[in-house]
């Protein structure tokens, strides 16, 4: 029979084999996990996706339900927070709403990071004149003034569309407006990662350049790609609240907290009627924090060097 | 002779800088013959890893092969081939080993699929047979515990693991050819030795021809059938490893076996070659080594001498030699 101290030992030993195999996500999952704050912003981020992935089965009511008996009502119990003019309960459209803001943000900034992630990675392979084309792209790109030429587009091409495709529309404005800055990141890790002496090696296994550049060389900045993916989701979900705010984004009746906290712009709502502007405002404040918080502590985790 | 392999005849590989061409590789030959080892010996920027990495076709930018050099594998011209012909050669045909093992590898991903990717690349392999495949080879260059090893990541592994990796990968096609870029230069002695005795090991049992590229003379007399001296460019001896040792000719290969430290030897201050290696730009007018050499006649300061066969496989190109002979 072992004695006590024996086994301590194999328990030891247990644990040393059991770490000597823990890849790369596994002691990022470790470090995430010891950051409080990064694990309260996912907490939030989860419910809020949860919210909006079931908004149809959670919401009370229907989502155009109207009900001229309760038009602008205060909170109560059998409308959470309230009903605007139209008396559709608020509760609903913002469950609805949470789904399109979280939507932009995630296809806006997938586009975002394909094209950034392609641009940058071909840009740093090749280097020499392909290099230079695509960074001078970049840099026009780059000189956009941002708001005024979505605002501009949403405007242009949005008038010519049905209000519920507008939402498409600002996805993608704020999707190929905002790729830059990860191109030129990816860029640069793509040149000294290049020098490495596994990328020569991938070449004398008679790799194809295709394959270096999406099967080596990308992956090698998946951390920094995550990291970029989810701050940048942050700026999409705020810059979808700002066009819809101005009207721009995503148009009635399609909910979106950005539409919704336009009530505040009536002088008497602001100032009578908060149900109608603060819910939405808090969404919109809740889900940038925690995805800030999230994206900060995945780049502690994922690329402690920066710390 | 009828079993070579790789034929490399009159190899110019030039780099165009700013400043001027550098002529890293300025008329080199040599053959390599199935199951045996050519080492290729010289010290720090003499050519050897661009010799290497002319034969792999990886000769980067301002570098260039120039036209009228031939590096023949079997009957095929690998200068003249199009990019994705040599894909089909490089890491199948004709492998290499790297100096650096712990940067050879990719960070990334674990030490399977690396291997494996290779096999299904070039040997059509399912995932699951590269798979079984991977730990067969890392079992075969001595790595125990070879099914947990496929699973884990480079920075897991030692050095010397590393490296067995990296040769596990390089012999994951069965190559006619393996290049060895100075493969023990980064590990330590006993690890060196262990290397170098798989490789021997699997020459053999594989038949497979080695090109070893290293300054240390201690792991030719080891490893190599064959060896080439280079100097500045260019070849200044070549002959078989037991007459080189013996009957060392030129002043610069004299120099280099007397500079190695002895055991028996009563000597205090090391013996070495004075002066450095010319700067590439500037080769002096005749040969290179004279600046360096002790035994230089005015000859040898005008005129290039060419390589001389003085016996049978024993090439030598130096004046004071051939002139001594006839």
């Amino acid at each position: 029979m072992l004695t006590v101290n024996e086994t301590a030992v194999a328990v030891d030993v247990n644990k040393a084999q059991k770490e000597s195999i823990e890849g790369p996500w596994q002691m990022a999952w470790k470090r995430f996990r010891k950051n409080k704050l990064a694990m309260l912003g996912g907490i939030i981020l989860l419910v809020l996706v949860f919210g909006a992935v079931f908004a149809p089965v959670i919401s009370p009511y229907e989502l155009d339900d109207m009900d001229y008996s309760q038009i602008n009502k205060a909170p109560s119990a059998s409308h959470w927070l309230g009903t605007d003019q139209l008396g559709r309960d608020y509760f609903t459209r913002m469950l609805h709403g949470s789904r399109v803001s979280l939507q932009v943000g995630v296809f806006a900034v997938l586009i975002s990071v394909v094209l950034g992630s392609l641009v940058g990675g071909i840009a740093g392979y090749y280097g020499g004149w392909v290099d230079n084309l695509c960074m001078r792209i970049v840099e026009i790109v780059m000189s956009f003034p941002f708001l005024p030429l979505a605002i501009t587009v949403s405007a242009v091409v949005g008038a010519r569309l049905p209000a519920e495709y507008k939402m498409y529309i600002t996805m993608m404005v704020i999707g190929f407006l905002s790729w830059t800055g990860l191109a030129r990141m990816i860029r640069g890790q793509i040149l000294s990662l290049r020098e490495q002496e596994f990328m020569q090696a991938a070449k004398a296994l008679g790799l194809s350049d295709k394959r270096i550049i999406l099967k080596h060389l990308l992956p090698n900045t998946v951390a920094y790609i995550i990291v970029s993916a989810t701050l940048g989701m942050a700026g999409a979900i705020m810059t979808e609240s700002a066009l819809s705010f101005l009207g721009l984004g995503v148009a009635p009746p399609t909910p979106t907290w950005g539409n919704m906290v336009q009530n505040a712009r009536d002088f008497y709502i602001l100032t009578n009627r908060p149900w109608l502007w603060v819910p939405p405002g808090i969404a919109i404040f809740l889900t940038v924090m925690s995805i800030n918080l999230l994206g900060d502590g995945l780049r502690d985790a994922l690329d402690p060097k920066t710390k | 002779m009828s079993n070579t392999i790789l034929k490399v005849k009159d190899l110019r590989t030039h780099f165009f800088t700013d400043k001027g061409v550098v002529k890293a590789v300025d008329g080199v030959s040599f053959d390599i013959q199935a199951g045996k080892t050519l080492c290729v010996v010289g010290e720090s920027g003499c050519g050897k890893s661009v010799t290497s990495m002319s034969v792999m076709g990886l000769v980067s930018k301002p570098g260039k092969i120039i036209e009228g050099s031939s590096i023949k594998y079997m009957d095929n011209e690998l200068t003249t081939m199009s990019d994705s012909e040599y894909r089909s050669v490089r890491g199948n045909e004709i492998s290499m080993i790297f100096q650096e093992p712990m940067t050879s590898l990719n960070p990334v991903f674990k030490i399977g699929f690396q291997i494996s990717e290779v096999l299904m690349l070039h040997k059509e392999m399912t995932k699951e047979e590269a798979h079984q495949k991977s730990i067969d080879l890392l079992d075969m260059v001595g790595l125990s515990r070879a099914d947990e090893l496929v699973n884990e990541y480079p920075h897991q592994l030692s050095g010397g693991m590393r490296q067995r990796v990296m040769i596990a990968m390089a012999l994951a096609c069965e190559p006619k050819v393996l290049v060895a870029d100075e493969p023990t230069t980064a590990l330590d002695v006993t690890i060196q030795a262990q290397i170098l005795e798989l490789m021997n090991d699997l020459k053999s049992k594989t038949n497979t021809a080695i090109m070893m590229i290293t300054h240390d003379l201690g792991v030719v007399a080891e490893m190599a059938d064959y060896v080439v001296v280079m100097y500045a460019g260019r070849v200044v001896e070549e002959a078989d490893v037991v007459t080189l040792y013996e009957n060392p000719q030129h002043p610069y290969t004299v120099g280099l076996i007397n500079s190695i430290p002895k055991l028996d030897d009563e000597r205090e201050v090391l013996e070495s070659i004075e002066g450095s290696v010319p700067n590439p730009l500037y080769l002096p007018e005749g040969c290179a080594f004279e600046p360096r050499c002790k035994s230089a006649i005015p000859k040898c300061k005008t005129q290039r001498p060419g390589l001389v066969e003085l016996e049978t496989g024993h090439k030598v190109s130096c004046f004071v030699i051939q002139e001594g002979q006839s």
